[in-house]
């Protein structure tokens, strides 16, 4: 397992384990920044009505209670929004062990998915890693989408905002047994050096040597 | 008139927290089902959070019902 990616409780972690010889690669959910977008959009509505609950306070000090009431019912619906999306985010997490890939999405009250990919069934045949904008790229927060061959037709199978996606496309790589295809055919190589930081270079870095 | 309005809009805005109390309490419920299935924990302030959701618009629109009474009746 590698310690460092498992960001789930061991115990929880288990119960996934159901196929023989089963071991966990990793396990995550998405990075808490994905929850940003949507808390400062709260933030603006709740800012928005507490200013317009003190303007009309002001002008109409008569129906000061009213005000307060239909602000109260705003307020509570943003912070009602905000923790239905946290606990989305928290019951939304990926499990890779070396026989299968499972994405968990709970919903309470809406939905509940399992998502499966059993890889004895199928040929992993690309692992591409995407880290789009300043401050993912910053904080090294990406997305790894795995490609799939199935007897009828390609799938792909997509980690979205996690920490260290590189890394952990690199894990990924080597549990699936990526090493013996040809270099071309790869994203990245592994150099024989034991110093983490110069590990790992891209094909397209390499080529431009 | 007015202040016809203004009650009207009091026991509506009620009405919605009560909703909101409802829908609260029942997402609570169905969370806390789901960490005893999983085994897994929400942070402390998520749970408080909709703990105080389920509860406090419960309370506000008592309130707001009882002064709204008391308003008509005088």
């Amino acid at each position: 397992m590698i310690g460092a990616h498992c960001k789930l409780k061991d115990r929880f972690v288990k119960k996934f384990l159901t196929l023989e010889n089963e071991q966990i690669i990793f396990s995550t959910r998405q990075h808490w920044l994905a929850l940003i977008p949507s808390f400062i959009l709260n933030v603006v509505v709740g800012l928005f009505v507490i200013v317009f609950f003190s303007l009309s306070s002001i002008l109409a000090p008569l129906y000061f209670f009213t005000f307060l009431l239909i602000s109260l019912v705003f307020l509570t619906l943003v912070l009602e929004i905000f923790i239905k999306q946290t606990v989305e985010w928290f019951f939304h997490f990926y499990i890779v062990t070396n026989r299968k890939i499972v994405e968990v999405s709970y919903k309470p009250l809406l939905s509940r998915s399992i998502n499966e990919v059993l890889l004895d069934q199928v040929r992993c045949t690309e692992i591409d890693v995407e880290t789009k904008g300043f401050i993912n790229e910053l904080l090294n927060i990406g997305t790894i989408i795995l490609t799939f061959d199935r007897p009828t037709h390609r799938e792909s199978f997509t980690i979205e905002k996690i920490k260290h996606p590189r890394r952990i496309a690199m894990h990924i790589g080597d549990s699936f047994e990526l090493k013996d295809m040809p270099e071309s055919e790869r994203i990245w190589y592994k150099s024989n050096s034991n110093h983490e930081k110069s590990r790992y270079k891209y094909i397209e870095n390499l080529r431009q040597i | 008139m007015i202040n016809y309005l203004i009650i009207g809009a009091e026991v509506l805005a009620a009405i919605v927290l009560v909703i909101i109390a409802i829908y609260s309490w029942i997402y609570f419920s169905q969370v806390e089902k789901i960490e005893k299935q999983f085994g897994l924990h929400l942070p402390a302030f998520v749970k408080k959070s909709l703990a105080v959701l389920a509860v406090l618009p419960m309370a506000v629109s008592l309130v707001v019902i009882v002064a709204v009474f008391i308003e008509l009746a005088s």
